[in-house]
């Protein structure tokens, strides 16, 4: 997949910068099927934190689609990347399969948060993503990973496959790489829950924190009903990583939402600023 | 498929007796009895599946397989960094690199040498010494061919989930003897498959990955994973 990616132009290519006490976007270039309008300034902690809504035209991901997205924050810039809604990943040919990757390089004293919402998987459906973190130490990343199951006509039919590679570098050699491939949901209880993710804050260098926020994570994941949540410390002190399941894909927003407020909380001393109803609704 | 002799050294190193330590890893079965997922003989033959089948296979097995392949030592530690890479679960690292340094530690008292050498690599890596990456090194110096190497490590791995769930009453002794029966099955049918030179290693195990990572929380605790 890397070498097919190569030669495709991304289709959204964002560059954030840090302007005097703002972020700006210092490059912005999109294509179909992506759309970006304005930008906001949401948040009252951290102030120069600036917020991107991405859009769809497409509103799904079908097969045969290859899809290229790159995010550089600059040093000392802080961003938000979210996206308008989940994703629908539609049936895919037998030959055919969705192409997914995102690259994102943080450069140090940078902040960003990639939190797209969920993507569903339609029966038949083949994606294949890649995530590939480039975070240098003093910069952070916060990262969000969800997907569920849908069938339309209640069969339990399952998506063909899901194969995503999730890489993590601090300059040099991968410190994780988080991979899964897989067929189906498996079985017994594991495939009794239909709504998966994983959330990577990227933070190297910071080890004695990381230890006690991933510890106070699994504390607070643990209350949250109907969800089965974990935190745990990155190899090589890289950050922590979260791991969410829930029978529903609420359950498992409901975790995420929760690890997203906890640690703005934890980096910058306040909630982040509510961008959706449903977070009205959680009291961010 | 195996000669008497290779069929006796699988018995000796797929016997839970082999004093490696075993015992003291549940891989996820503890906590997940603990947090109310596993209750029945049924709960275990599945997770006993989803362990072999999206984990052991196809991330186990292919580092043990690259590094049973691996030319040097230098090579081998690649491999062993590529496991810790590859475990993002902090506790699961913990424990494979126990697990595997115990297993190492037999090797080289019964003198094996590429065991040897290996723990004098190891002596400077902390982060290294993982189970899969160690079972090829001891494997490969107790004479056993790669698949013979591969059986033992997932027989062993079905040996310590079962036992784990009768030490913890989840299942009695003959219930186990049924989850081995189906577990023999799994692991078969998954060796039938030769595996693929250009496997990366990949795992899709959430609520053990959870349930060990939630251990650290629990008060009491009989098993280190």
């Amino acid at each position: 997949m890397t070498a097919k990616l190569q030669e495709v132009r991304a289709q959204l290519d964002l560059a954030f910068v840090r302007h005097g006490e703002r972020t700006i976007l210092g490059r912005r270039l999109f294509r179909w099927p992506y759309v970006l309008t304005r930008t906001f300034a949401l948040d009252q902690a951290p102030a120069h934190l600036l917020t991107v809504i991405l859009q769809t035209s497409s509103s799904a991901l079908h097969g045969g689609d290859w899809l290229h997205q790159r995010f550089h924050i600059g040093s000392g810039a802080a961003a938000h990347c979210t996206t308008q809604g989940a994703s629908p990943i539609h049936r895919a040919a037998p030959e055919l399969t969705t192409h997914e990757a995102v690259a994102i390089e943080v450069k140090p004293e940078g902040y960003f948060e990639y939190l797209p919402e969920a993507r569903i998987l339609f029966p038949d459906a083949a994606l294949d993503q890649i995530i590939d973190i480039d975070c240098a130490p003093g910069g952070v990343a916060l990262v969000a990973d969800t997907f569920t199951i849908h069938d339309p006509m209640a069969l339990d039919r399952s998506f063909r496959r899901l194969c995503s590679t999730l890489t993590l570098r601090c300059g040099g050699e991968p410190m994780l790489v988080d991979r899964m491939d897989i067929r189906s949901l498996g079985r017994g209880r594991t495939a009794a829950n239909k709504a998966f993710g994983t959330m990577l804050l990227a933070r190297p260098g910071q080890d004695d924190a990381n230890v006690r926020m991933a510890d106070e994570l699994s504390k607070l994941l643990a209350e949250i009903p109907d969800l089965y949540a974990a935190a745990s410390v990155l190899p090589a002190g890289a950050g922590l990583g979260v791991r969410l399941a829930g029978r529903e894909l609420r359950h498992v927003r409901k975790g995420t939402l929760a690890a997203w407020t906890y640690i703005r909380r934890e980096l910058y001393g306040a909630a982040p600023a509510a961008r959706r109803m449903q977070e009205e609704d959680a009291g961010l | 498929m195996f000669d008497t002799a290779t069929a006796l050294a699988l018995l000796q190193y797929g016997d839970s007796a082999y004093p490696a330590g075993g015992f003291a890893f549940s891989w996820g079965i503890e906590g997940l009895a603990a947090d109310g997922l596993l209750e029945n003989a049924r709960d275990l033959d599945d997770f006993v599946w989803e362990h072999l089948t999206l984990r052991w296979n196809s991330m186990d097995r292919v580092l043990l397989d690259r590094a049973y392949r691996a030319g040097d030592i230098a090579a081998i530690a690649a491999i062993d960094r590529d496991a810790e890479a590859a475990t993002p679960s902090a506790p699961m690292r913990e424990g494979s690199r126990r697990a595997g340094r115990a297993l190492l530690g037999v090797s080289v008292r019964l003198g094996g040498a590429l065991s040897v050498a290996y723990r004098t690599c190891l002596a400077d890596a902390p982060h290294l010494g993982h189970l899969p990456v160690v079972q090829a090194v001891v494997y490969r110096d107790a004479g056993l061919a790669p698949q013979a190497a591969e059986l033992v490590s997932g027989w062993t791995l079905v040996h310590g989930l079962v036992s784990a769930a009768v030490r913890l009453g989840v299942i009695g002794h003959v219930e186990a003897q049924r989850a081995l029966q189906s577990a023999r099955a799994v692991l078969a049918e998954l060796l039938a498959e030769p595996m693929l030179p250009d496997a990366l290693p990949s795992s899709f195990t959430p609520l053990i990955d959870i349930a060990v990572s939630r251990g650290k929380a629990r008060p009491i605790r009989m098993f280190t994973t």
